[in-house]
């Protein structure tokens, strides 16, 4: 019970954060606590059931996924610093640079 | 009373829920980033007290060992001042020792790590064309990142 516990709290801080937070990169951080809160579910399902296969694969490509937002975030975190974008995403309105 | 494995965990939980709320809080990236790593390394905790030492191992070595790293390193570039070498060096030994811990429980024989173990096996053999998938667009994203921090990085660093 505790785990869905922490699975909801972590959404929840997440979503007041994406809510409420400017900085881009602190956004993306946030999306990735809703990957992490994910994976926790997944793994106490899988836990529950004593392991499942579909959970494992679930559990996977929750893992590709966030790992692929990090690996971007970086990218986009480098680029902007580089070329002296502002992370704030109130002043980020335009779509293509 | 409570179980004291109970506890421990749910302590955990709280611990994760905690360092998730520290992010938010700081005012410096750096800190931010080092306060998701304890988020993540919680979570690998509260994986393994719940039986499923073999996914925390994957949880540590994937998230706090690779990603986090990554993203410490990218956004230290520009905090060079950040740190305490001691703390470092203390912070890296409790790595080792957990890493050391959860290394060997795996090999425990325990009913439940065994089956975390062999229904992740199973899983790879049955779903292989989706893992497939999974990896070409981890190196596809991986190789794109690179591409971005290659052309850029020397106005960074």
């Amino acid at each position: 019970m505790y785990i869905i516990g922490a699975c909801v709290a972590l959404v929840g801080i997440a979503l007041a954060a994406i809510a409420v937070e400017r900085n881009l990169i602190v956004i993306m951080l946030a999306v990735e606590l809703i990957f992490l809160a994910s994976t926790i579910a997944v793994v106490g399902f899988m836990s529950y059931l004593q392991g499942s296969a579909i959970g494992a694969m679930a559990l996977l490509s929750i893992w590709a996924v966030a790992s692929i937002e990090i690996i971007t975030l970086v990218a986009f975190y480098v680029y902007m610093k580089s070329r002296g974008y502002s992370f704030d995403v109130s002043l980020l309105s335009r779509l293509r640079w | 009373m409570l179980d004291l494995g109970f506890s421990a965990s749910a302590a955990f939980a709280v611990f994760t829920v905690g360092a998730a709320l520290a992010v938010f809080f700081q005012r410096s990236l750096m800190r931010a980033v080092v306060a998701i790593t304890l988020s993540f390394l919680g979570s690998a905790v509260v994986f393994y007290m719940i039986g499923q030492g073999f996914i925390a191992l994957l949880q540590l070595f994937v998230f706090v060992g690779g990603l986090s790293t990554y993203l410490m390193v990218a956004v230290s570039s520009e905090h060079r001042e950040f740190g305490n070498r001691y703390a470092l060096v203390a912070l890296a030994v409790v790595f080792a020792a957990g890493l050391s811990v959860m290394l060997m429980g795996v090999g425990d024989g325990q009913p439940a790590n065994q089956g975390s173990y062999w229904y992740f096996a199973a899983a790879l053999g049955q779903y292989w064309p989706f893992i497939f998938v999974i990896s070409l667009a981890l190196f596809g994203a991986a190789m794109a990142s690179v591409l971005v921090i290659r052309r850029f990085v020397r106005l960074v660093v």
